[in-house]
């Protein structure tokens, strides 16, 4: 990792922390406060560095609006696969139809595929079960949520969203 | 000239209502859920209504009633934590399950009419 | 008196969880799998805190919550793991004579809340008295809007004085028993103490290229871990202003290792906090508290009276005082949450999927 990455992501986690803080406290005009809170982001900084965690994926803030425009996105996916799950729970014939089913289109970066993965987590009806090098198992309630193009469609939308050209096939 | 504000202020309360008792509502059927389907991998998607859908709908609901607060800055805070932590819980739980080496119930699963069970009950 | 008969939403409300801690306190007794009432005693704790929540408690709902939802959870599944996952059945008689036991005092128990004041009686003796003098007095003598703070922290500091020294007492007592892994290198050589460990563990660097499914647990904890603690900080500072404090934030500091710990592992753990300095830790904190009450001898004023830090203004000494012995705390418990910790998970090498 080069140095200018590092300050890079370094800024950008302390300035989310400011702004958490700020959020959290709510308190603008009292200086003891603030000044704790400038010791509070110090600490935590310090602590992040013996951890060794900061890089890329501990820091993705510089992609938040990317990310808020998937998220939009995904609420229409969500609700949408929610009717139809809530649907099934309530029809007293319950049909389901669970398979297990290898997603191979993933976006490049780890970050990318981490976010793909809870995606499909977050939208009722499909879960992914495992997280490999080439592929996501997910297990589905129903045969028609397994359809490879709202997959595909899903992990461009998620590569896009972390700042990716093109996802990997 | 109507002064429509006051109308806003109603309807912004009757729609942190209707988000309300609908995430209740949906908070109900993810537990219906839960009972019915028949395996670990199946009532994993119930817990996703829950986990989903009914929590934005009662944070999106509590955000409107506590209108341009700080509350609404935390309870933002709050659905971006939960988008965060849930997927990865329930993640964890099924990667667990598949590690562990529990195997789903694949195919065509039809669970018992409620009706029918009562009947086995008795 | 008389039965009030009026309907009151918080009582139902205040009815239905009781009925499901009762619930999940008998399901607590009958279960043997030792996994399971782990998770159910996390279940407990947070009905109590949703309970304490209703009772206008928050303070207490906040540490139910982080204490015993959060990190006693992962502590009694540490514990777990170094003895069995069921726990043997009870011979018979036993059984029935711990049931005549908490029937009898269970009883005794109903029979004394006849002499208990009605909920939210205004001449109980909890809200005359004393009570309501900290009430009128806190805004003119401690000047912080959060009268639990005021009498925990500057009221009754001596009494959250003795309670650090409890949490103290507590962990020396798991490190003596447990030790706190300290003799356990990076390079993996075995310590003293336990049969299983002579298998030394490798490098934490090939155990997490080997198992890379965790690359989720992975990438949001680490966006997790800064959070959680700056939260900690947060509650830390604005104990004088809502629910929080130093118990509290050294709970939620201590999860965020802990986090850290279960994913990267417990050598990461050691070589980024030492088990040293986490030593040295719980002995500071109760030092930080116990110094401050010298110090204010020292300058004339009585045992933790904090009116005398500052010479002009004794409200700004109030909050100096606070602020001081909240670190005190802080560090105490974050240290012996840490160290019990250390002391459970230092007992086993690393585990893998195959031992599931």
């Amino acid at each position: 990792m080069g140095l200018g990455k590092f300050i890079g992501y370094l800024v950008s986690l302390s300035a989310m922390l400011v702004a958490l803080w700020l959020t959290l406290s709510g308190y603008f005009d009292k200086p003891l406060l603030l000044s704790l809170g400038a010791v509070s982001v110090g600490i935590t900084v310090l602590l992040v560095l013996r951890m060794r965690i900061l890089d890329d994926e501990a820091s993705p803030y510089h992609r938040l609006f990317g990310l808020v425009g998937f998220w939009g996105w995904l609420l229409v996916e969500i609700i949408k696969s929610s009717l139809i799950v809530s649907k099934n729970i309530l029809r007293p014939e319950m049909l389901l139809t669970p398979r297990m089913v290898r997603v191979k289109t993933l976006p490049a970066s780890t970050y990318g595929r981490v976010l793909f993965a809870n995606s499909i987590t977050l939208t009722p009806g499909t879960v992914s079960v495992d997280l490999d090098d080439d592929e996501i198992i997910v297990h589905s309630l129903l045969k028609e949520m397994t359809n490879k193009d709202d997959f595909a469609e899903m992990a461009r939308r998620c590569a896009r969203a972390v700042g990716e050209k093109e996802s990997i096939s | 000239m109507i002064d429509i504000m006051p109308y806003l202020e109603i309807l912004r309360y009757v729609l942190a209502g209707a988000l309300l008792f609908g995430g209740a509502v949906f908070m109900i059927i993810g537990a219906v859920g839960m009972l019915r389907l028949p395996d670990f991998y199946a009532r994993i998607h119930a817990a996703g209504i829950t986990d989903t859908l009914a929590t934005v709908m009662l944070i999106a609901g509590m955000m409107l009633h506590s209108g341009f607060t700080q509350t609404t800055a935390k309870l933002a805070l709050v659905a971006i934590f939960l988008f965060l932590t849930s997927p990865t819980a329930t993640h964890a739980v099924a990667n667990a399950a598949h590690k562990a080496g529990l195997k789903p119930r694949l195919g065509k699963v039809q669970p018992p009419h409620p009706r029918d069970k009562m009947k086995g009950a008795k | 008196m008389g039965l009030d008969v009026s309907f009151d939403i918080f009582i139902v409300i205040d009815l239905i969880i009781m009925s499901m801690l009762l619930v999940v306190g008998i399901a607590l007794v009958r279960l043997n799998n030792l996994f399971a009432v782990v998770m159910l005693y996390g279940v407990y704790s947070l009905l109590a805190a949703i309970w304490f929540v209703s009772l206008d408690a928050v303070d207490v709902a906040f540490t139910e919550a982080a204490v015993g939802a959060g990190i006693s959870t992962v502590l009694m599944l540490g514990a777990m793991l170094l003895t069995s996952r069921e726990a043997k059945p009870t011979p018979a008689l036993r059984r029935w004579l711990s049931l005549g036991v908490v029937g009898v005092t269970g009883m005794a128990l109903f029979y004394a809340t006849f002499d208990m004041p009605n909920f939210g009686d205004a001449n109980s003796p909890a809200n005359s008295y004393v009570g309501l003098q900290y009430m009128y007095d806190t805004i003119t003598e401690v000047g912080v809007p959060n009268v639990v703070t005021a009498i925990l922290a500057s009221y009754r500091a001596f009494d959250t004085f003795g309670e650090v020294v409890v949490v103290l007492t507590a962990g020396l007592g798991v490190m003596l028993i447990l030790g706190i892994g300290t003799t356990r290198t990076r390079d993996g050589e075995s310590p003293q103490s336990g049969d299983e460990t002579t298998q030394s563990a490798p490098p934490v660097t090939t155990v997490l290229a080997t198992e890379n499914h965790h690359i989720v647990l992975q990438v949001v904890a680490k966006i997790l871990i800064p959070i959680i603690v700056l939260y900690a900080l947060y509650v830390q500072f604005h104990g004088d202003y809502g629910p929080g404090g130093g118990f509290q934030a050294g709970v939620i500091f201590a999860s965020a290792v802990i986090l850290y710990s279960l994913i990267f592992g417990m050598d990461e753990t050691r070589r980024a906090i030492p088990a040293k300095v986490v030593q040295f830790g719980t002995a500071l904190g109760v030092l930080i508290f116990g110094g401050l009450g010298l110090v204010t001898i020292a300058m004339g004023g009585k045992f933790l009276d904090y009116d005398v830090l500052t010479a002009a203004d004794p409200i700004l000494g109030q909050h100096v005082g606070i602020l001081i012995i909240e670190v005190g705390v802080l560090v105490t418990v974050a240290s012996v949450m840490l160290s019990i910790y250390y002391g459970f998970a230092g007992r086993y090498r690393e585990l893998k999927d195959q031992d599931w």
